[in-house]
């Protein structure tokens, strides 16, 4: 199978949701790194996007103005103070790493009357409803499950 | 493009898909693509927050007023019953019901008719939370 072949069935597995991290992690670097093919640029997108974390908006590119000596004493006067601040009002003194951390109903979407919706945050209720009968039923199939063991 | 390529996977993996509920995911698969039943759709990912990984897809497909669509899923359920891990049945009068279980991954089917209201829903569990 040629890498094309093999990234195309990634790609199927990704879309699937069956995908490793592994998996993920060579998706993302592949899209980044290789000569994608015109016809996957939307694929290549999206990529980007899942590799960065999900941004919820891309924050535009703002020139950045030429600092002057003085704004720059002014700004690690501020950064000093502020690192004084959490030094002092840490319990412990120690500092958490900083956790990168998923939308947990990325992926999930809605189709009805043919028109699909995926924006999470206007179909959050929709598929919190979702996970609620799945959970119900779930729990009906774990009391089969155990009736069956015990009776076979 | 990219819905293109997604229908593309959806099709590839419904002819690859080779575990058990095969026929059910197949027909699934197809009316998840197809409009033409006017059909309710909805897909749910849950992954988890710090790594990413999925850890439960849901999907539930309502039908309404397509008997010959109802008989399709029926018959796949039934095409089924052997190679579930549990399958339970309960039919009275239009009501038909069917709760179909197989493991590893643990994957819950249920079949619910009543008369022209037909719902299909799977549940995929990847990792226990």
């Amino acid at each position: 199978m040629d890498k094309l072949h093999y990234i195309e069935s990634l790609v199927e597995k990704f879309l699937e949701g069956r995908t490793t991290n592994t998996e993920e992690r060579e998706l993302y670097e592949w899209f980044a790194t290789a000569d994608v093919p015109e016809e996957w640029s939307d694929l290549k997108a999206m990529f980007a996007w899942y590799a960065a974390g999900m941004p919820e908006q891309k924050a535009p590119a703002k020139p950045k103005p030429r600092m002057t000596l003085h704004r720059k004493w002014w700004i690690a006067a501020a950064t000093a103070a502020c690192a004084a601040i959490v030094v002092v009002l840490l319990p412990n003194g120690k500092t958490e790493p900083q956790m990168h951390t998923y939308n947990i109903y990325e992926g999930s979407y809605i189709v009805e009357a043919g028109v699909r919706y995926d924006d999470i945050e206007v179909i959050e209720d929709d598929i919190e409803d979702l996970f609620a009968r799945a959970e119900l039923i779930e729990l009906e199939a774990n009391e089969l499950i155990a009736w069956a063991d015990t009776n076979f | 493009m990219k819905r293109l390529i997604f229908i593309v996977a959806l099709l590839v993996a419904a002819v690859a898909e080779c575990s058990a509920q095969e026929r059910i995911e197949a027909l699934l698969k197809r009316d998840m693509q197809s409009n033409k039943y006017g059909q309710g759709l909805r897909v749910a990912v849950k992954r988890d927050r710090e790594t990413g990984e999925i850890i439960k897809r849901v999907t539930e497909l309502t039908v309404i007023d397509d008997k010959a669509l109802a008989k399709e899923f029926i018959e796949a359920f039934k095409a089924e019953r052997d190679t579930a891990d549990v399958w339970e049945e309960e039919a009275n009068g239009k009501i038909y019901l069917v709760t179909a279980v197989w493991s590893d991954p643990k994957r819950i089917y249920r079949l619910d008719t009543n008369g022209s209201l037909v719902t299909v829903y799977e549940q995929i569990i990847y990792k226990e939370e």
